[in-house]
């Protein structure tokens, strides 16, 4: 009688399974959450703790950089990031992916794969502590500034005042007991370039640049931006 | 009686398909509709209308839905129950805007990835398909448009979590506007609502990690453990009922959301909750025992006990607690009444006092006033 | 045996209900409300208590890009990392996603396989078990969902249960399940015929005329016996929308007990015959062959058929929220009697014409209950007033049986030399009433207002009365004799002891018109009056605190106090200053006190209350002693405190540490004279990533009672009028035979959980538990007075000493889960568990055989729990999932 019982209940069990839409064999699993199928290693950011180079070692490593990033850490043409008065941690993260292959880029790639570890932060460091490029207007009403400001809710775009700070300049920062985002790791983006700005945008949202952490939450946010918002908001990045 | 048992599974098993059958019956296929979409920088409630559903969990497509999902009758009205959420208000925030839950989850992927296994998101999925986002996560985080542009101010959302800006009322207020009454009932003025619980030290809504419940841990008696651990270890004593085995929680006896007697029963009284599984001792008997009517709790710890049958002590000493009459009770019980000892006594071996008074419980014997027949 | 099974109307209730509900399914949220009905809130088993462990594996990504470490509850406990996601598939073209697992394989046990606490609530056998079966399939469109699980460790030790239904507007669930209680391991029953209601003595013994020597030998080649219940349930229940702002909810379960249990059969003292043995005092005394005890086997055959049936409104009706539910519960016992032959002739020296005894088990019941709840908000000072009444009625009518058994005393005999015929009293002709006509009612007002004045104060006021009013009225009067009272322990006690203790009293009867007797039920009936005031007080950002004031009033009925009045003083602290921690504090005094202290209150159930009742020269012989207090009535003094501390350590750990104590002091010297508990616990989480766990705990308690009694001086009674004396420290009660017992145990626990993923693929769950438990029984007395006057000239001090030996019960269990997968689809499960424990409890010292369960008349049937034992299991399961 047990027996019956339980074939029983089996057998509404299938009921309800059929009283659904027909089953089909399906042998395409969807990947679980987090797997990849890119050779480089996902880095995890998370844990990251702000860099502690030394900036005048690095300073006495940065002959070569000066060629693109200039001599001050402002770039010689638009197309390479200024990296004066970046978040070191920031940049070192960037240089150790460009080593580890998280991020690619036909030059740096070359370029970070003979630096120690020691050497990138030290590099990193001392870029962090030039002084960053001038500010330029201080406008609020341009659709990029309203993308950077506030973001659309409609669209579901969040603003990126958020973590980037209200003046780009980089994060805001308070302590508490709770986990908290590596904050130290969010670049400041006040100054860049528009060419810049645009490239690593569409890299965020083609998922060029998603094997990290932190490139994970970009990728998201950027495939809410579309073509015209990636140009407003570096118009507007640009011009500060 | 085996063909009585037989029908009755008969009966049962018809019973169980025409439940299936009925629900069934109320299933209803979805209608697909193109999406529309509207720029603006504030969100209006009538943007939020028309807004996609926050997650799709990569199927690629918003849907929108015009049929009910229960009956035809009620096609005009919101599509799923979970329409009428409303926004709750934020007191640290009051002037925060809703942004959607697509823009919470552009920085918060992962965590929408989570959340869309677990119940509650997943019923707001279902019932925002048809009028907005806002209920996925602000329906119960409040309005996000402080927290978006500033994440690190307190309070900008409604937190959960520790250390949250939000009060414990506040919090408890989101969730109760839900889920008012039932369990809840006696929620106001129960000791884990005085003592200034929230919901979310016991359950957790953005995760599945357990079977049922949206617990916090992976199991109703590990929730509790969390503060009365020294109760769940009683369980690991000589005698007690199946809960580390798994096959009982805490809450066959308990409601943690508050009732009207003191150790947060589900029923009136303790032996109501007991009689609940042990429908025999409910009686009643012809000759009861006063104690057993009284409360179950006189002679037995339900946590567990070192002694036979969750007894508080052993017998006889815990009869002799009472029983000082006259002739055999009151007698001084030693070492020597053991089996091996040198003079084994029958009010001491094995069951000792039930030996002879088995049905202590109350006995429909006519001559079972002293409980031996 | 033809009952009338209600199952059948309550299959015919609900689904009416469901049928009606379900196509007006609505608007309006819908909720369920587990925790509002009792049981089966569980399903899970040894193999994992969780039942949600195949789907417990943590995602390595964790719960936030934006963050590591996991956040922690408002307390300050950590969440768990979040499970990972299982593969779900599409189903047709539609909107539905399915997923399934099964895990089967071959569980295998050793070493001490038939220890009673490794089989307990386990039932492990070697054979083929279902480790999970789990599916579910979501339609992300509709919110329709079904849910199964299941697993199933042996046909005693299951569980199945369905769960259906659309997301806010109804859920169905169904379940089956066994759950075993393995309660002896090493019962050797004398008799045949266990699991009936009639016990037969082997070949060899002859029932009222067997040596202690024949017994024996028979006893010792009994075959060695499980003795088990199972309960099997089953349940179908449906909660949904019944139209705007109303939820309906209604169920049925259905549970079938099963299987066999220890029970009695008393034949009279046999303690009473022992007699000094041949080398005098301090030796071993001589077992008497007189009496008799006889460890019986009853069967167990129960149905319970709950139905449960309401609806409730989320404040739609004016602002009244609203609960009605009616629940009824049908307790049907299939085997309702029990009969067993005894071995043994309670007399000694000749052959008892009482040849064995009767048992009427217990009687099938009904219960019936309404309940209306309506809670609605007040204008003044936010305030919320809460209205809860309840109505209650439980009775059965079962059939009496005759006072004594025809089989056991036949028709044309006569009780040794009292006269009194077996044919007055083997007939239900012999009662005063064929049926039981026993009926309880129960009800209840709880009223309730809640108001926050201020922000940060809130109070209450709670008014709770409850009554029980037994209207159970039975007289033992037997018409054919025309005599009050009953024949003690199936009529040995009077073919013993003669008609001075028949337990008759007939009114102009020479022998038996002084007899003192209880000749009607006691109908103790309780009511309780209850008001509380309480509030709490928030101080500052980080602390509150609150004060709750109970009167408790009991006004119990034919009880030792007619009112009792029960104050409770309790203050709680809650507090965040302590840095990250959180501390909950609680202090609690009560004070009981109340009337005067009735130590008989029973006399108009006793047979000096008949007329015609002549008083002894003697007078009544003292029916205790009028300074004892029972614990549920007797003034008490208590104190009780807690805190529990729940401290953050970094990220990634939480620290919670415990404290409680109690103290109970009793008014009384006679009865429990206190009690007091003191305990402490830590338990450390660690989560250092989303791959490791690390839970460990360590609990330490300590308890104690102490009771005093005092032997009375058996050698006044019937002997001297000194034998009414009730006095503690009378000639009756002398302080010399004072004596006092106390129990004093303790307790630990430590235990330790791992678990780790090693990659992807490999899942390592490592747990150790270690319980300690030791009691001491201890006793003091004033004399030798104390003891059973019998052992007096076999016991001395020096025997007798001052405790048993210690009770103990350790267990030590290793239990290791290792989970490989194969491929995706494919996984293995290694399931290992190892236990060790000791155990050693005075009651079955010296059983050690099945030979040692035959000493003296009497003859037992359990040898107890195993005193060592090991045992382990394995289990190898293979995997298949989506």
């Amino acid at each position: 009688m047990t027996t019956l019982k339980i074939l029983g209940l089996i057998a509404l069990a299938m009921a309800s399974v059929a009283w659904m839409p027909a089953l089909h064999a399906a042998t395409d699993i969807p990947a679980a959450a987090g797997t990849t199928a890119k050779p480089a290693p996902f880095l995890d950011v998370r844990r990251q703790s702000p860099n502690d180079g030394n900036a005048h070692d690095g300073a006495g490593k940065a002959t070569v950089c000066a060629a693109c990033h200039g001599p001050k850490g402002v770039a010689v043409a638009p197309n390479f990031p200024n990296l004066a008065g970046q978040s070191a941690t920031y940049l070192y993260l960037q240089l150790k992916q460009f080593k580890g292959g998280q991020r690619g880029d036909p030059v740096m790639s070359g370029q970070a794969a003979n630096l120690s570890d020691t050497n990138m932060r030290d590099l990193a460091s001392y870029y962090a502590s030039l002084p960053p490029k001038t500010p330029g207007s201080d406008e609020t009403q341009s659709a990029g500034a309203q993308l950077f400001l506030s973001g659309d809710p409609a669209r579901g775009i969040p603003p990126c005042q958020g973590c980037h700070g209200s003046d780009a300049t980089g994060p805001r920062y308070e302590a508490s007991g709770k986990p908290q985002p590596p904050w130290a790791t969010f670049p400041r983006l006040r100054g860049q370039s528009l060419v810049y700005v645009t490239k690593a945008l569409n890299d965020f949202r083609s998922g060029a640049r998603s094997d990290s952490s932190n490139a994970r939450i970009m990728q998201s946010i950027a495939g809410t931006l579309s073509d015209d918002d990636i140009q407003h908001l570096s118009t507007y990045l640009s011009s500060r | 009686m085996r063909t009585l048992r037989e029908s009755l599974a008969v009966v049962w098993r018809r019973l169980l398909i025409m439940v299936a059958l009925l629900a069934m019956g109320s299933s209803a296929f979805a209608q697909q509709a193109p999406l529309t979409s509207e720029d603006g920088a504030k969100l209006t409630q009538s943007d939020i209308d028309r807004m996609l559903p926050p997650t799709d969990m990569g199927a690629g497509r918003h849907a929108d839905r015009s049929a009910s999902a229960s009956s035809a009758s009620m096609s005009t009205g919101p599509a799923t129950p979970f329409d009428a959420a409303r926004i709750p208000a934020n007191p640290a925030a009051p002037n925060a805007q809703p942004v959607g839950a697509k823009t919470c989850n552009a920085c918060h992927a992962l965590e929408d990835l989570h959340a869309s296994h677990a119940m509650h998101v997943q019923s707001f999925q279902m019932g925002t398909s048809n009028t907005g986002p806002q209920a996925a996560c602000e329906a119960c985080h409040g309005p996000g448009s402080d927290h978006a542009k500033n994440p690190t101010a307190k309070g900008s959302i409604i937190a959960f979590t520790h250390g949250s800006a939000s009060t414990p009322e506040t919090q408890a207020t989101v969730c109760l506007g839900c889920h008012a009454g039932g369990a809840r009932q006696h929620w106001l003025g129960s000791v884990h609502e005085a003592r200034g619980l929230s919901c979310t030290d016991c359950h957790n809504p953005m995760v599945r990690n357990s079977a049922e419940g949206a617990l916090a841990k992976s199991s109703i008696n590990q929730v509790c453990a969390t503060c009365h651990q020294d109760v769940l270890v009683k369980f690991n004593r000589r005698s007690h009922m199946p809960l580390p085995e798994g096959q009982m929680a805490c809450t066959d006896c308990h409601n943690p959301h508050g009732s009207i007697t003191r150790p947060l029963l589900k029923t009136d009284t303790v032996n109501e909750t007991c009689y609940t599984c042990h429908a025999e001792k409910r009686g009643p008997f012809i000759f009861e025992h006063a104690p057993v009517r009284e409360n179950c709790l006189n002679c037995h710890d339900p946590h567990g006990s070192n002694q036979q049958t969750l007894l508080v002590l052993p017998m006889p000493m815990l009869c002799q607690q009472c029983h000082t009459m006259s002739g055999h009770p009151n007698d001084l019980q030693t070492r020597q009444s053991m089996r091996n000892g040198l003079t084994p006594d029958e009010r001491l071996m094995g069951r000792s006092c039930v030996t002879c008074h088995t049905n202590i419980h109350g006995s429909n014997s006519p001559s079972g006033s002293m409980f031996h027949q | 045996m033809p009952k009338q099974h209600p199952l059948a109307t309550g299959l015919v209730w609900c689904v009416t209900a469901s049928a009606v509900a379900l196509p007006c399914v609505s608007s309006a949220q819908f909720d369920t409300s587990d925790t509002q009905r009792v049981g089966n809130t569980q399903f899970g088993n040894n193999l994992d208590p969780t039942g949600w462990s195949s789907f417990q594996t943590p995602d390595p990504m964790g719960m936030s890009y934006l963050h590591p470490d996991q956040l922690r509850t408002p307390t300050g406990s950590l969440y768990p990392y979040p499970s990972q996601a299982p593969a779900e598939a599409p189903m047709g073209q539609g909107d539905w996603t399915y997923h399934w697992l099964l895990q089967f394989g071959y569980i295998h046990t050793s070493g001490d396989r038939n220890a009673e606490f490794f089989q307990q609530y386990a039932a492990w056998k070697d054979a083929g078990a279902l480790g999970a079966f789990d599916f579910s399939a979501l339609n992300r469109k509709t919110g329709q969902y079904v849910e199964f699980r299941g697993s199933r460790i042996d046909e005693d030790n299951q569980y199945y249960r369905l769960r259906m239904g659309t997301y806010g507007s109804y859920r169905v669930e169904a379940f089956f399940r066994d759950i075993p209680h393995v309660l002896s391991t090493d019962a050797y029953p004398l008799w045949n015929g266990v699991g009936s209601t009639s016990l037969t003595l082997p070949p060899g013994l002859t029932p009222g005329a067997s040596s202690q020597a024949q017994v024996a030998a028979v006893e010792a080649d009994r075959p060695r016996r499980t003795l088990q219940v199972t309960r099997e349930s089953e349940g179908v229940s449906w909660e949904g929308m019944l139209g705007k702002d109303w939820i309906g909810y209604a169920g049925v379960t259905n549970e079938n007990r099963h299987g066999e249990r220890d029970w009695g059969g008393s034949m009279f003292f046999s303690y009473y015959y022992t007699a000094p043995g041949p080398g005098g005092i301090g030796t071993p005394g001589i077992q008497g062959t007189g009496g008799g005890q006889n460890e019986t086997v009853r069967p167990v055959d129960f149905t319970t058929t709950d139905i449960n049936i309401g609806m409730r409104n989320k404040a739609g009706a004016a602002g009244w929220r609203f609960n009605f539910n009616m629940s009824a519960s049908f307790f049907r016992d299939h085997k309702d009697s029990l009969s067993f032959s005894a071995p043994f002739s309670p007399v000694p020296g000749s052959a008892s014409v009482i040849t064995g005894g009767t048992w009427s088990l217990e009687p099938d019941n009904n219960y019936y209950n309404v309940r209306l709840e309506g809670s609605h908000p007040l204008s003044l000072w936010r305030g919320e007033f809460s209205a809860t009444a309840s109505y209650g009625s439980m009775r059965q009518n079962d059939a009496l049986q005759s006072p004594l058994d025809p089989a056991f005393c036949p028709t044309g005999q006569f009780i040794g030399t009292t006269g009194i015929a077996c044919a007055n009293w083997n007939t239900t002709a012999a009662l005063s009433q064929q049926s039981a006509d026993a009926r309880i009612d129960t009800g209840l007002v709880n009223l309730r207002a809640s108001f926050r004045p201020l922000t940060d104060l809130t109070a209450y006021v709670n008014f709770r009365w409850r009554g029980e009013n037994n209207m159970t009225r039975y007289t033992m009067y037997n018409p054919l004799t025309g005599q009050y009272g009953f024949l003690h322990e199936n009529g040995t006690q009077t073919l013993v002891v003669g008609n001075l203790e028949a337990g008759l009293f007939q009114a102009g009867n020479p022998l038996y018109q002084s007899y003192f007797t209880q000749f009607a039920n006691i109908p103790y009936s309780y009511n309780d009056r209850q008001a509380e005031l309480g509030g709490t007080y928030q101080v500052n950002n980080h602390n509150s605190l609150g004060l709750t004031y109970t009167f408790d009033r009991q006004t119990p009925q034919q009880r030792e106090r007619t009112y009792l009045n029960d104050q409770h003083l309790k203050l709680t602290w809650d507090s965040q200053a302590l840095g990250q921690s959180t501390l909950r504090f609680s202090y609690e005094y009560e004070k009981r006190t109340g009337g005067p202290y009735n130590y008989f209150p029973y006399m108009p159930w006793y047979s000096p209350s008949l007329p015609g009742y002549v008083q002894s020269e003697l007078g009544i012989l003292a029916y205790t002693v009028s300074q004892m207090y029972k614990y549920d009535m007797s003034d008490l003094e208590a104190s009780k405190l807690k805190a529990i501390i729940t401290t953050p350590l970094g990220n990634t750990a939480t620290l919670t540490t415990t404290f409680y104590g109690n103290r109970n002091r009793y008014g009384a010297d006679i009865g429990r004279q206190s009690a007091s508990t003191t305990g402490a616990d830590v338990s450390f989480d660690w989560t250092p990533s989303a791959s490791t766990t690390f839970n460990s705990y360590l609990s330490m308690e300590s308890s104690r009672i102490k009771q005093g009694n005092v032997a009375d001086n058996e050698s006044l009674m019937d002997q001297s009028p000194e034998q009414a004396n009730t006095q503690f420290g009378g000639p009756m009660y002398p302080y010399a035979n004072f004596w006092t017992a106390t129990d004093t145990e303790k307790d630990a626990n430590v235990g330790a959980t791992i678990s780790h993923v090693f990659t992807p693929r490999v899942k390592l769950d490592v747990g150790y538990d270690y319980t300690y438990s030791r009691g001491v029984n201890g006793y003091d007395y004033a004399s030798m007075g104390a003891i059973t006057p019998g052992y007096l000239a076999i016991l001395t001090t020096a025997s007798i000493g001052n405790s048993f030996p210690a009770n103990i019960y350790r267990l030590q269990t290793l239990t290791a889960n290792l989970n490989l997968a194969l491929t995706q689809r494919v996984g293995l499960r290694l399931y290992g568990q190892y236990g060790y424990g000791r155990y050693a409890d005075w009651h079955y010292t010296g059983f050690d055989a099945p030979g040692d369960l035959v000493i003296g008349n009497r003859v037992y049937t359990d040898l107890g729990p195993q005193t060592r034992w090991h045992a382990a299991v394995l289990g190898a399961f293979v995997t298949l999932k989506l």
